[in-house]
């Protein structure tokens, strides 16, 4: 390989090492359990680093990323069917530091109205209101229209509104 | 009671998703409640977000760099 791609390389890798938080954060919200969210992502990088050619330069990274991400879950993880939807909110529970018992009791709430969301609204919610994406993106990553990406978002916000008596 | 007879177990996986999206769109929401929710989202999202990153995939980042080198020498 030329010393140009192999800077590309090098300057893809360390971008794709930076997305790993959001992609740990966006498995999890699919799959629901910590370690399996962890699989999903070692998955879905090594499948993006052997599939780095296929990149189109100048595009968007992160969306790229999220895309092998979610395709990977729902043509080999889900199969393995979601577990006990209790893990999200326990996990993300213990992890939030020191909430007063106020706040620790609404973000339990809080997700266990995510859990209850059918999945492809949580998906949606989730891209566009917590991972920054557009709609277009979203829509992108989720391979659908963006109409129907907004009306998962509004669903969504809709139902935990009603869920959450807010 | 217990009158229900549940003629055929229920799959986990209902159809409500297509049935949701074929009805009328919710009514708007509230931007406080949405401002609410948005709160909760970010934080629950960013809480993982926030997570130092694993060594295992740094270590796999690695692995695969080799990896890769080598087809291409």
């Amino acid at each position: 390989m030329t010393a140009d791609a192999a800077l590309v390389d090098r300057e893809l890798k360390q971008r794709m090492v930076e997305s790993i938080p959001r992609l740990r954060a966006f498995a999890l919200s699919l799959c629901g359990n910590s370690d399996r969210a962890d699989d999903l992502v070692q998955e879905c990088l090594t499948k993006a680093l052997l599939n780095l050619r296929s990149f189109t330069s100048g595009t968007n990274l992160s969306a790229w990323l999220f895309t092998i991400l979610r395709n990977t879950y729902y043509s080999e993880f889900r199969r393995h069917r979601r577990e006990v939807p209790d893990s999200d909110g326990i996990h993300y529970a213990t992890l939030v530091s020191q909430p007063t018992q106020d706040d620790h009791m609404n973000f339990l709430d809080f997700n266990k109205a995510m859990q209850e969301l059918p999945p492809d609204q949580r998906e949606a919610l989730i891209l566009v209101g917590a991972a920054g994406f557009s709609y277009e993106e979203a829509a992108e990553i989720c391979n659908c229209a963006i109409g129907t990406v907004k009306s998962r978002v509004s669903r969504a916000r809709s139902q935990l509104a009603t869920r959450l008596g807010v | 009671m217990a009158e229900d007879k549940t003629s055929g177990v229920q799959d986990e996986a209902p159809r409500q998703n297509l049935a949701s999206e074929a009805s009328t769109p919710p009514d708007p929401i509230d931007a406080n409640v949405k401002d609410h929710i948005s709160r909760h989202l970010k934080l629950m999202y960013d809480t993982v977000a926030g997570q130092p990153i694993p060594d295992r995939f740094l270590e796999l980042l690695n692995q695969l760099d080799g990896k890769l080198d080598d087809e291409d020498a």
